[in-house]
């Protein structure tokens, strides 16, 4: 206790250390129960989404893998196919060569001329026709009509092209 | 047992001379550490680069991927030229363990594959090696072929099969003293090929992969690999066209074996108002498709004979001839086709006209040499057109001289006789004045000699390119042979446009000279290049190649037409030269003018030219023969009365059973058809005469004799002086009265 001296301005007593105050609780057993009953419950979550996390970690992973398995066979495939493609083409290219040479105008003359017994055209074969007075084009020279025979003839335009659209 | 320790370091303290040890040691140790230091300094600083290198040599693979070569075509978009992958058969002996596999390599390969069995083996000793090649090249049906093989014997890790390119030529021989040809490394070698290397060639690619400590390339996982795509080369569209080349070929092919020319022949086409060759062509020749193959069989069998050094030098030789592109690389005495351009200087400045007269009484003194004319005893009095249709020495002498040495040489420079014509070619040859006389030495003798085109040298791309300014106006093109150039995608990325050097001639020189050479086709010197209906235009050339003559005591000649058509709008013009003709008759108007006509026969139809007939030419024309099998014997002779043909009957029937000639054939004009009506007389025949060297009314004779028509080629209008030189079917067979024998006659006179 602190002394005093002789004013109660300050009592310092207030600010002493006092024991502590027991209280004795009542046990609320139910209250326990449903603790530990969710406390169970949260751990089984816990544990399953630890599992459902590493098993979408797991999936995740083996996709990855597997579309690299995949791309790389692919990637095999197209490599594969190309190196067909370059082969046919220069197949292509050869066999081209092949009958461009079979079908020069070189080696068609000679089978026409040895194996067909073809021969050319001789001038005397080629008939000419005069020209001069015959097949002329004529176009005819607009006509000089009235101005309802215009309008006539510009409706009757205007539908020929409409039928014509809608044919 | 501190206390022991404590009394031990009281009792060995360091010595001085443990002190001395210990600072040579750290000074050894300082030395070590900046020796080191110094080391890896000049390796990571001063020589970094070198290391770098080094490094990225050893952890990475580098390799070149080919660019595609450059397709080449023809002015139609024929291919002429293009690549194609093909493979090359890679052996590592080093992987083979036995024998056995040796064995059976060589043997299986050798077969398969189509190489020296002994050679292979020796390859296969090789163990060091890891890279023989086996053969280069093979096509895509035996690379499969050797794959399957392959795998068969397990011996994937023996043999590789590499990409790589092959040039295919089509067309094989055609145009290959043009086209050229490329190299095993798929260089240009020769020809277009190499003149446009760096357009065709295209940029190589590269691919650069990761590789572990032995080498191999990584495990997928940690590969790394970077590509950069080859870019491939440039395509050609070239002004030649393979038709017109073909025809060019095909009758310069049948001058130079007829005339056993032993310096092969060149024609060379080309449109006169762009300077486009249409057609180049030389003959002998070669296969691109294999350029080291001799053509020639005479050189290889004199080649055959010899053996070692000597017959290397002889075939590297023999190559190097057949390779060489005439037309732009062989130089030559003009001749007398060089009196057009002699004709045309003086006609320009006003020295002749059309009326200028001459007289030529067989030479002409000039100094003290006699200079003779090719006609022995002269020409006599001629007009200016005459000299030059008759190709008159002395004539021309005279004009040279009254045109004088310093305009002369004006026009010859003009004319681009003194220069490379600028072709878009290799090898084009370079023009020296070795090959020409300057103005000063241009006296009255050398100017004589000159004005008829001797004593001077040519090539045949400056001679059609000068008779191009004859036809064309006056207006020298410069000549080219690619007219396009086209990316890898086919989109053009160039297009070449005609150039005009200068204008060298008036186009009034150009009409009047122009008309002078018609002239001479239509029935002077050169009419055994007439063409009915296409006003061929020409001069011919017969000149001596003095120099060689003289050093090796022999009597060469160069045999030569130039002209063009149609004279009076001309569009083509043409060169034909035939180099040493060993024929007898050798003039150019003998062997070299028959040679351009057939091919402007040809070519100009095809070019789309078409011919004009004058009332002459179609009254002369021959004629088709109509139906008359199965007709009445009257309706049928009247019918071949009204289309001008005789008729003969055989047998006493009154209705046609057979007709010789058969309908639609051809038949010339007053031609006979026999017609049969009995069956016992359809088998009659008659014997076919020898038409050879017969003048055309001799061999008319001969023909009515024989009761055979005979259709008649290669002659103009003025027809009497010519010979037969042949004939379609051959004497002594037999064939039916009536039958068709075509005969072709040239003029024989001898005009240079």
């Amino acid at each position: 206790m602190a002394a005093n001296r002789g004013t109660e301005a300050y009592d310092l007593s207030l600010f002493e250390p006092r024991p502590a105050k027991v209280v004795n609780l009542k046990t609320n057993k139910k209250f326990q129960k449903k603790q530990q009953q969710r406390r169970a419950i949260q751990s089984f979550l816990n544990t399953l989404a630890t599992i459902c996390v590493a098993a979408f970690a797991v999936a995740v992973v083996g996709m990855m893998i597997a579309s690299r398995i995949k791309m790389t066979e692919l990637d095999g495939q197209i490599n594969d196919l190309e190196k067909q493609i370059t082969a046919l083409q220069s197949e292509k290219i050869r066999l081209t060569d092949e009958l461009s040479s079979k079908t020069s105008i070189k080696s068609v003359e000679e089978y026409a001329y040895n194996v067909l017994g073809m021969q050319k055209i001789e001038s005397s074969q080629v008939k000419y026709i005069e020209s001069e007075n015959c097949d002329k084009a004529v176009v005819a020279d607009k006509a000089k009509g009235s101005f309802f025979k215009a309008a006539g003839s510009a409706i009757s335009n205007f539908f020929t092209q409409l039928a014509y659209l809608f044919e | 047992m501190q206390k022991g320790r404590n009394s031990k370091a009281t009792t060995k303290a360091p010595t001085r001379q443990m002190w001395r040890r210990s600072v040579i040691v750290l000074a050894l140790l300082l030395l070590f550490c900046i020796g080191v230091t110094a080391k890896l300094s000049k390796i990571q600083i001063a020589q970094a680069d070198y290391w770098r290198e080094k490094a990225v040599d050893q952890q990475m693979s580098d390799s070149i991927t080919s660019p595609k070569r450059g397709t080449i075509y023809d002015s139609k978009m024929t291919i002429l030229a293009q690549s194609a992958t093909v493979w090359t058969v890679i052996m590592s002996p080093n992987n083979i363990k036995k024998e056995e596999i040796r064995i059976k390599i060589a043997d299986d390969l050798s077969k398969l594959l189509d190489v020296d069995r002994e050679k292979l083996y020796q390859k296969t000793l090789k163990t060091k090696s890891q890279y023989e090649v086996v053969k280069a090249k093979i096509e895509y049906p035996l690379a499969t072929e050797l794959s399957e093989w392959i795998q068969k014997n397990k011996l994937e890790s023996v043999f590789r099969i590499i990409e790589d390119y092959k040039r295919y030529y089509p067309l094989n021989n055609l145009a290959s003293a043009v086209l050229g040809f490329t190299g095993t490394d798929n260089n240009g070698l020769y020809g277009l090929e190499a003149y446009y290397e760096k357009t065709l060639a295209g940029k190589p690619g590269r691919i650069v992969t990761a590789k572990n400590g032995w080498g191999d390339d990584l495990d997928i996982k940690l590969r790394f690999e970077k590509t950069i795509d080859a870019q491939d080369g440039n395509g050609l569209v070239l002004t030649i066209d393979s038709a017109v080349q073909y025809y060019a070929e095909k009758y310069l092919e049948i001058v130079v074996k007829e005339t056993k020319c032993t310096n092969r022949g060149s024609v060379i086409i080309m449109d006169v108002n762009t300077g486009a060759v249409i057609a180049m062509a030389t003959k002998g020749d070669f296969d691109p498709n294999e350029p080291m193959t001799i053509t020639n069989p005479d050189t290889l069998a004199k080649i055959a004979l010899l053996s070692g050094d000597e017959k290397s030098a002889a075939l590297k030789k023999a190559r190097e001839e057949q390779w060489v592109n005439k037309p732009i690389s062989d130089y030559y005495d003009p001749g007398s086709v060089f009196k057009t351009f002699t004709a045309a200087m003086a006609l320009e400045e006003g020295t002749a006209s059309e009326n200028s007269k001459y007289y030529c009484k067989g030479g002409l003194k000039i100094n003290d040499r006699y200079i003779k004319c090719h006609k022995a005893g002269g020409h006599g009095s001629l007009t200016f057109p005459l000299a030059l249709s008759n190709s008159c020495n002395p004539a021309f002498m005279e004009i040279g001289q009254k045109l004088g040495g310093s305009l002369f040489f004006k026009y010859f420079v003009g004319f681009g006789f003194t220069e490379r014509t600028g072709i878009d070619m290799l090898s084009e040859s370079r023009v020296t004045d070795l090959l020409y006389f300057s103005e000063d030495e241009l006296n009255v003798l050398n100017l004589s000699i000159a004005s008829f085109g001797q004593n001077f040298k040519v090539t045949p791309i400056q001679m059609i390119t000068a008779m191009c300014a004859i036809a064309n106006g006056g207006k020298l093109m410069k000549p080219y042979v690619v007219q396009q150039i086209l990316d890898s995608d086919g989109n053009i990325i160039s297009n070449t446009e005609p150039v005009v050097k200068r204008q060298v001639i008036s186009e009034s020189t150009s009409k009047r000279i122009s008309k002078m050479l018609a002239d001479s086709v239509n029935g002077g010197g050169a009419k055994n290049a007439y063409i009915p209906g296409y006003r061929m235009a020409g001069k011919t050339g017969t000149s001596d190649k003095t120099d060689q003559n003289v050093a090796s005591n022999t009597k060469n000649v160069v045999a030569s037409f130039a002209g063009f058509a149609p004279a009076d709008n001309p569009k083509y013009a043409i060169l034909v030269m035939i180099d040493e003709p060993q024929t007898e008759i050798r003039f150019g108007g003998t062997i070299a003018a028959p040679v351009a006509q057939k091919i402007m026969s040809e070519a100009l139809p095809y070019l789309g030219i078409e011919p004009v007939y004058t009332e002459e030419e179609k009254a002369a024309m021959d004629r088709t023969t109509p139906n008359v099998t199965g007709k009445k014997v009257s309706v049928a002779q009247s019918m071949l009365a009204n289309a001008n043909l005789k008729y003969q009957v055989v047998g006493n029937g009154d209705t046609v059973l057979r007709q010789v000639p058969e309908k639609g054939e051809v038949i010339p004009k007053n031609g006979t058809v026999v017609l049969y009506t009995e069956e016992g007389k359809l088998s009659e025949t008659t014997v076919v005469p020898n038409f050879i060297g017969k003048t055309m009314s001799q061999a008319n004779i001969a023909a009515a004799n024989a009761r055979l028509n005979l259709q008649i080629s290669g002659l103009g209008l003025h027809s009497s002086e010519a010979k037969a030189d042949s004939q379609s079917i051959e004497p002594g067979k037999k064939v039916p009265p009536g039958t068709v024998i075509k005969v072709s006659f040239v003029y024989e006179d001898q005009i240079e």
